[in-house]
């Protein structure tokens, strides 16, 4: 099992779903929700916005991830924030193997005039946990102030969709979270673990969540699970989500959030909100 | 004008330990390829024109049989055990060059390797410059978690139609992988800086034929990338001893050297003939093939990509080899 050293605060949260299950190819309209953290007062803004247009042919990953991209934007405008061009975008996806060869990337890069583009793949729903310690690996380099921005997107085809488990049939989504180094009003995240536990395509529910919670100093812990979420990579976003709005206030919260990727790696993720009104309180460290 | 943004790192902790290569086992002449794709002659004597010769064509094997050979003999030339790897990557340019879905290259060859404990990693949607990007995420990563010490780095590729290897008279792709065993401490030659470009103005559509003309937004990208990573490195250009290219457009090569004001014999250009493109793998193949310049000299490994991506390495030979396996099956 390897532990990967995270440090960075997840910021906002974004995640998407095209059309609707089982006939999502083509469509060109979805449904968004997002979550901002405010940077000032640490609180959780939910924003929500129904039937998004997605531009171009909207059955492409690059589409939705740009998309992803945009939506992300689009809300930090409405939460009073706007994005910083980050300084790393890494594009994750679990249906990639019929996208066209266009730089999925290359194209959440240019939607946020972002700098250094990677795309982490192969891992399928946990590759957004390992993208977020890759991406506190780059901040690390990059220094204070430094911010990074994590999109997904699949766009499944054909038989493709009934490729990762007969339990599970996957929909087109997408989804985003911004990231910045080190500690910020948000959920900071210690480390990540990933680990392979089965070959791939043996999982019962390929995308299942769960998050752990435990608010104050109490010993009891709370538990959200959702089974065989079916947004393929953006399931982790999902997962992120709900983590995000547990709990209410500065008080503080710990978390552990894990998911299952369809190629049989689990990743977990210790995390902790970070709210200035209670920083000390909120740390991971305090807690473990 | 170029556009977009560069990123670099002045490199702390990465080492070249070990590298080999496998080329599809079926040889084609270049002639031999445009007849059975219906190719016209002419093109493929504009392609002879700038430099190819043959390509590789792994006809019976799969992706994971190429690149598995390739991580075996590096491992296998290095004496490194599979147990001790902490991260394995795969970095591919093509998009066919990947499983469907559940499956993953490199949970694959991790598996098969015996690699149980390493984090599974893959890089791509960077074309040719995946290699490199993965790279930059080693050297991330090492630098965040001072218990990962030791990375296997492993491109493949092998295109799905033939007929479509061309990229205009540049080059023509071959199937083939690279393994590049990458250490904390050596021995190996130490990695002194990473750039990477992304400028997405280059970008034309994928597949278009335009996007595969050679445009001066490349070669003007290429010297900007080239040079911030000397910066990084502290030289400038002109230090390098030698340049390891991607395998592609040795006339373009020509001009890039002449902006760069370094003579042609630094350029290794002996596989623009020998194995054609091999896409990520051509930082391994190059590094296996080279005449091995003076210890300490700096060295550049270059790629550049569809879609705006360009990449460069500087490192510096070290006095004691690490290995140098030559597993090449060329």
């Amino acid at each position: 099992m390897t532990v990967l050293a995270c440090d960075v605060t997840l910021t906002a949260f974004l995640h998407g779903r095209v059309g609707s299950a089982p006939d999502p190819i083509g469509a060109r309209r979805a449904d968004v929700e997002a979550a901002v953290f405010d940077p000032v007062d640490g609180d959780l803004k939910d924003l929500r916005t129904d039937a998004v247009e997605i531009p171009g042919d909207s059955g492409l990953r690059s589409d939705l991830a740009a998309a992803a991209v945009d939506q992300l934007a689009a809300a930090l405008n409405r939460a009073g924030h706007p994005m910083q061009p980050p300084d790393v975008v890494i594009v994750c996806g679990t249906g990639s193997v019929d996208a066209l060869g266009e730089t999925v990337a290359g194209r959440a890069r240019n939607a946020c005039n972002g700098g250094l583009a990677l795309a982490l793949g192969n891992n399928h729903g946990a590759s957004v946990f390992e993208a977020i310690a890759l991406a506190g690996a780059f901040l690390r380099t990059a220094g204070p102030g430094a911010g990074a921005l994590i999109a997904c997107a699949d766009a499944w085809r054909g038989t493709d969709r009934e490729g990762p488990s007969a339990a599970l049939v996957p929909a087109d989504g997408f989804g985003a979270v911004l990231l910045a180094a080190g500690r910020a009003p948000g959920l900071h995240v210690a480390d990540c673990t990933s680990r392979q536990a089965g070959r791939p395509g043996e999982q019962d529910s390929p995308g299942t969540w769960t998050v752990d919670a435990r608010h104050g100093a109490g010993r009891d812990w709370r538990t959200l699970r959702a089974p065989g979420a079916d947004l393929s990579a953006a399931a982790a976003i999902v997962a992120l989500t709900a983590a995000a709005r547990l709990g209410a206030g500065p008080g503080p919260l710990d978390l552990r959030v894990a998911i299952v990727g369809a190629s049989g790696v689990v990743a977990r993720l210790r995390a902790s909100r970070w709210h200035p009104a209670a920083p000390s309180l909120a740390s991971s460290e305090a807690l473990a | 004008m170029t556009g977009g943004r560069l990123t670099g790192y002045t490199a702390r902790c990465l080492h070249l330990a070990g590298h080999g290569y496998v080329l599809g086992r079926t040889t084609l002449d270049v002639g031999d390829w445009a007849r059975r794709c219906g190719v016209p002659e002419r093109f493929a004597d504009r392609l002879r024109h700038n430099g190819v010769e043959t390509l590789h064509w792994a006809e019976t094997e799969s992706l994971s049989d190429l690149a598995l050979a390739a991580a075996e003999a590096v491992l296998g030339g290095s004496g490194t055990a599979a147990s001790s790897l902490d991260i394995v990557v795969v970095a591919s340019t093509l998009q066919t060059s990947r499983l469907p879905a559940a499956r993953s290259l490199a949970v694959e060859i991790a598996g098969e390797l015996g690699a149980t404990q390493a984090l599974c990693l893959a890089v791509s949607n960077m074309n040719c410059v995946s290699g490199i990007g993965a790279l930059g995420a080693i050297e991330a990563l090492f630098g965040a978690n001072p218990q990962l010490s030791t990375a296997l780095l492993v491109t493949v590729d092998r295109s799905a139609l033939d007929r479509y290897r061309a990229i205009d008279d540049n080059g023509i792709m071959s199937d083939g992988a690279g393994a590049i065993l990458v250490t904390r401490q050596g021995p190996g030659d130490r990695v002194r800086a990473i750039s990477i470009l992304c400028d997405t103005t280059a970008y034309r559509g994928y597949g278009s034929a335009e996007e595969m003309r050679y445009t001066p937004l490349y070669p003007l990208n290429t010297v900007k990338t080239i040079g911030d990573a000397c910066g990084r490195a502290g030289i400038e250009p002109r230090d390098l001893a030698q340049i390891l290219p991607h395998i592609l457009n040795r006339r373009g090569w020509g001009g890039v050297l002449k902006l760069l004001r370094l003579p042609e014999e630094r350029l290794h250009d002996a596989n623009f003939a020998r194995t054609g493109h091999v896409n990520c793998s051509d930082m391994a193949v190059n590094l296996s093939t080279r005449p091995r310049p003076p210890a300490g000299s700096a060295y550049l490994l270059y790629s550049n990509a569809f879609a705006g991506f360009f990449g460069a390495v500087v490192a510096e030979v070290s006095a004691r080899v690490g290995t140098d396996p030559r597993a090449g099956r060329p």
